[in-house]
């Protein structure tokens, strides 16, 4: 169980498996500047795990580099998803409902960081703990909403914060 | 790796724990007794404190969404990019966990608060835009007037009945509550909570600085950080999240405007002039040499397009001073 902290093992594993890695992400991305991009990012993410680094995962490099990659790809769609739902959702807002370019641009971040957290949520829970934390409606108002009771509404904030306390571990 | 694995059992215990006690918070029909039990479960280790610190955090994102946009709008564009996502969360589920910091978000919490007050501004319950003023008779009977280019939220629930105001000045006529137990009327203005202790008051302000004048019964000012003042018929305050200051006796011209009217009292022609730039998108500026002449009288302002011209000819011929329009549609009080 020694666990040393060292860049050693990421600047070995991106010498051996970075043009590699580049390649597997451009016929993922089908661009070659976003491939490149990721592949960065996926290095720059290993130097904050070389305690994992220097255990098992090493010995299979390859499968550890594509599935640190595959969560960057998940986010880089994820966040084109959210960027294009929340532009049309501002294009069909009346106009002095429209928030300036800079709440724009940080509600999207906002968003984004939501969407993180309740990703994992059954459609039924997710909308409670919406209509709870985002429209501030009473558990008697979200049962209505959603045809169940008050205690099925306090069983699904339970389990969306549940939910959301695990997500947010992976953090 | 046994020992890990058992810590994470332990760790899912209080994670569940965690999210009961938050579900159990939110409930309207919470008792102080269970209240208690919740204070008692955080006290009883510091794995519990920590965990509800990430309880607490993650419902960070979730309070700057709300006021900052329609709830509906910020609902929709998530079950939006959901059902479009819903290919690639099946494929790529297992690897959720691994995410990008929120590093570009922090470089927006500083100037955050000016662009929410004024968003909030620009989506208030009531506004009147500049030169217009606005009476309203709230459910209670609380009568509610709105000078120029100002904005309120009126929230009225269950404990409290509450006026916010963002930008502007508004004066207020309670009414005694109709409901029991009866709920105490305040006023959130400029970081401060003004309570009316039976009374007809006017306050002003913005997101930082605040006054109030007190023409019937008596308002309590109350800051966050525990200072109160209490100001009584016939005086007035000015007010911030910082402090609270006395500010003599009630002017009438904070109550003047309701009946249409801007009172001077022995006002030197540059306070005057800022007075009546409230009432008008039309820039008016006044000389140095102009700046100190005195003014005291009651001109008309309900109908600031028609009355303004009419108080600056009234001005022009009282005073020594020239008005000017310039080419780019200002005004220029000069001296003569």
């Amino acid at each position: 169980m020694s666990a040393i902290a060292s860049p050693q093992p990421v600047a070995e594993l991106y010498r051996d498996h970075h043009g590699w890695l580049h390649g597997w992400l451009r016929k993922k991305l089908g661009c070659t500047h976003q491939a490149a991009d990721l592949a960065h990012d996926t290095f720059v993410r290993l130097l904050g795990k070389a305690e994992a680094l220097a255990q098992e995962e090493l010995r299979e490099p390859r499968a550890y580099l594509t599935s640190v990659a595959k969560g960057l790809v998940y986010n880089h769609w994820r966040r084109q998803q959210l960027e294009e739902a929340w532009a049309e959702t501002l294009a069909a807002l009346p106009e002095p409902q429209v928030p300036s370019p800079e709440i724009r641009l940080m509600l999207l971040e906002t968003l984004i960081e939501i969407d993180r957290l309740l990703q994992t949520l059954k459609p039924k829970v997710r909308e409670a703990f919406l209509l709870a934390q985002l429209d501030g409606l009473s558990y008697r108002q979200i049962g209505e909403r959603l045809g169940v009771g008050e205690r099925m509404v306090k069983r699904y904030m339970a389990q969306a914060m549940f939910c959301c306390l695990q997500a947010d571990d992976g953090q | 790796m046994a020992n890990k694995h058992a810590a994470s059992v332990e760790e899912q215990t209080i994670l569940r724990q965690a999210a009961e006690w938050f579900a159990t918070l939110h409930d309207e029909q919470l008792c102080e007794a269970e209240r208690q039990r919740w204070r008692d479960w955080i006290a009883a280790s510091p794995a519990h404190a920590r965990v509800w610190e990430r309880v607490n955090a993650i419902s960070q994102p979730f309070a700057r969404a709300t006021g900052a946009a329609p709830p509906q709008a910020l609902r929709e564009t998530l079950a939006k990019a959901q059902s479009a996502g819903r290919r690639h969360t099946l494929r790529l589920l297992s690897l959720g966990g691994v995410m990008i910091g929120t590093g570009l978000l922090l470089r927006y919490t500083l100037p955050w608060q000016s662009w929410q007050h004024a968003y909030a501004v620009a989506h208030a319950d009531h506004r009147t835009s500049i030169g217009e003023r606005r009476h309203l008779a709230l459910p209670d009977g609380t009568q509610l007037d709105l000078n120029t280019a100002t904005a309120v939220n009126v929230d009225y629930g269950p404990s409290l009945r509450r006026i916010v105001l963002l930008a502007g000045e508004i004066l207020i006529d309670s009414a005694p509550d109709n409901a029991l137990p009866s709920r105490a009327l305040v006023v959130d203005a400029a970081g401060a909570r003004l309570t009316a202790l039976g009374t007809r008051f006017a306050v002003r302000g913005d997101a930082r600085d605040g006054h109030v004048a007190v023409f019937e019964g008596a308002v309590r000012i109350s800051l966050a950080n525990g200072v109160q003042l209490e100001v009584v018929a016939g005086q007035q305050a000015r007010f911030a999240a910082e402090g609270i200051a006395p500010d003599g006796s009630a002017e009438l011209a904070r109550e003047s405007w309701t009946r249409g009217q801007l009172v001077a009292d022995d006002l030197s022609l540059a306070a005057f002039v800022g007075e009546l730039s409230r009432y008008t998108p039309v820039a008016i500026t006044v000389s140095p040499q102009a700046a100190q002449l005195r003014i005291v009288g009651a001109y008309p302002i309900a109908q600031p397009a028609r009355d303004i011209p009419v108080i600056l000819a009234a001005l022009e011929s009282a005073l020594p001073i020239r008005v000017e329009r310039t080419p780019a549609g200002g005004i220029v009080i000069a001296a003569r």
